[in-house]
């Protein structure tokens, strides 16, 4: 597997699960 | 009588990312991804979820949450006589929900069929011939396939057994059509991601090609992506937050549905990619050879890679039943999310009883459902499927101009954020007033142009008329005089 690959894949990563944990955590501060 | 409820606001976000999580998580979206720019899709992609997907799904959640009453009686809360938008929602809900728990038919048969792994050999054959019996035209319609008919049946008496006793039950059941098929897709990925070739298949879906965000194509298709993924436009996140309690956090909801659905679709990128890689590698063909998308993706492509997986009969048989049991579950909570919203709409606007009419929606859909189990079921099914995604745009398009532009969108904004986690700002009325109406409009001509220029699928016009715009038609018509047979019943009781 490329870098590039590698790189966009663990950034999608920490931006879609990085918003649902934000989420959650938003939440529960309410 | 007092409104039912959820048991919590997490049964309901479970609820809701069920209804949003679907066959297209697995079968559209990663293919999307891979011919749109590969990771660097996902910039559009990410961009078109805050953008308009947020914006939209806390739109349909504030007119549930707030009016208290399913898509059928909301907007007409918020201007006179715009109710026929929630029936002409319910009309597309009610069509798409009829061939789709087909799709889970044919899901059945082929978790009968991991048991001897039966297609292996010729996945194709197997699928269009023996499943399918496909016949040579839209017009043959050649009999019955009544395996797919048991199967529609189950689904729907699966289906009846959910939702009748209403949102109480249904908050129990997500936990599990929510949970295990996340579970099994980990254990696909697992599987996969230790296959030889499976890092080749990943290439292909991550690899960013930058140039390909010169396209507006890809940003079009990123929007459609986000749009038709969330579930927006059927009624069904109107009817499910019209549970919730009024002071529920509409935003916070919103954002945790909408990332964790995107996430799915990007976890499911990987365990379809790492076996199209093991498949390429396995029969010596580049990956863009194997790659597939739709039901040619789960019924032929996929089994073909699971026949052809080492370990023999038993392991194949397994990984086979494991991925037709995910495909069910992912498909099982999204058909009874639409059924959840033609329920409430009739039971707000008729008072029915949820029985009753769980009853007769259940058994009306199955019948029709016999179309698509004909010898012609699957051409009819494309057909159908097309032009009911039209209607998603039209709901789109007219809920957002409703609220932007025939409302106060200031009003909504302040209202959401007196309850919420999360504060939005002004760009969320940028947004509803003009970026995603801008969007939706900009996807409705461009498919016009495309349809007139090159008719879809090659199916003679009669067909295109009859499953196509004489469909879409009929049922905005049925949602005027729906929304007209209401209004005279409420004036007769002096409401």
């Amino acid at each position: 597997m490329s870098l590039g690959a590698i790189i966009s894949g663990i950034i999608i990563l920490v931006i879609l699960f990085g918003g649902v944990i934000y989420g959650v955590y938003k939440l529960r501060q309410k | 009588m007092a409104r039912e409820k959820w048991n919590n606001q997490f049964a309901f976000i479970m609820a809701a990312i069920g209804s949003a999580i679907g066959l297209g998580n697995v079968w559209r979206f990663p293919y999307m991804a891979y011919d749109n720019g590969g990771g660097a899709f996902f910039i559009p992609y990410i961009l078109a979820l805050l953008t308009t997907g947020v914006p939209l799904l806390i739109l349909e959640y504030y007119l549930g949450v707030r009016k208290q009453v399913g898509p059928t009686e909301s907007y007409g809360l918020i201007r006179k006589n715009a109710n026929y938008i929630g029936w002409f929602s319910l009309g597309i809900a009610a069509m798409i929900t009829i061939y789709y728990t087909v799709i889970m038919g044919w899901a059945w048969n082929y978790m009968y069929h991991s048991f001897h792994v039966n297609w292996s050999g010729d996945a194709s054959g197997f699928f269009y011939n023996n499943v399918l019996g496909l016949s040579d035209g839209v017009g043959n319609l050649g009999g019955i396939r009544w395996p797919i008919v048991f199967g529609n049946l189950l689904t729907w008496v699966s289906i009846f057994l959910i939702v009748f006793k209403g949102v109480k039950v249904v908050g129990k059941v997500v936990n599990w059509t929510v949970g295990v098929p996340w579970a099994l897709l980990l254990l696909i990925i697992i599987r996969g991601i230790t296959l030889k070739g499976s890092l080749t298949g990943l290439e292909y879906y991550l690899r960013p090609d930058f140039s390909k965000l010169l396209e507006p194509s890809v940003w079009l298709a990123a929007y459609g992506q986000i749009f038709f993924s969330l579930s927006l436009g059927f009624g069904i996140m109107i009817a499910y937050s019209s549970y919730l309690p009024e002071d529920s956090d509409i935003n916070g909801s919103s954002w945790i549905v909408a990332f964790s659905n995107c996430l799915t679709s990007f976890f499911a990128g990987f365990a379809v990619f790492s076996i199209l890689g093991y498949l390429a590698v396995s029969t010596n063909q580049p990956v863009s050879e194997v790659v597939a998308s739709g039901p040619g993706l789960a019924f032929v492509t996929y089994p073909t890679a699971i026949a052809k997986l080492p370990g023999g009969i038993v392991t194949q048989a397994i990984f086979g039943l494991a991925f037709f049991f995910m495909l069910l579950l992912l498909g099982i909570d999204s058909a009874f999310s639409l059924v959840e919203a033609i329920i409430t709409g009739f039971k707000d606007s008729f008072n029915f009883k949820r029985e009753t009419v769980t009853f007769w929606v259940t058994l009306l859909g199955f019948i029709l459902g016999t179309l698509y189990c004909t010898y012609a079921g699957l051409y009819w099914l494309d057909i159908v499927d097309h032009w009911m995604n039209w209607g998603l745009v039209i709901v789109g398009l007219l809920e957002s101009i409703l609220i932007g532009w025939f409302y106060d969108p200031h009003k909504v904004l302040e209202d959401v954020n007196s309850t919420s986690s999360i504060k939005l700002n002004g760009f969320w009325i940028f947004s509803i007033k003009y970026l995603t109406p801008a969007i939706l409009l900009i996807t409705l001509i461009s498919n016009f142009y495309t349809e007139f220029s090159k008719p879809y699928g090659g199916y003679p016009l009669w067909a295109r008329l009859v499953g196509g715009w004489f469909l879409l038609l009929a049922i905005f018509i049925l949602s005027i005089y729906l929304q007209k047979l209401v209004r005279n019943k409420n004036a007769k009781l002096g409401k």
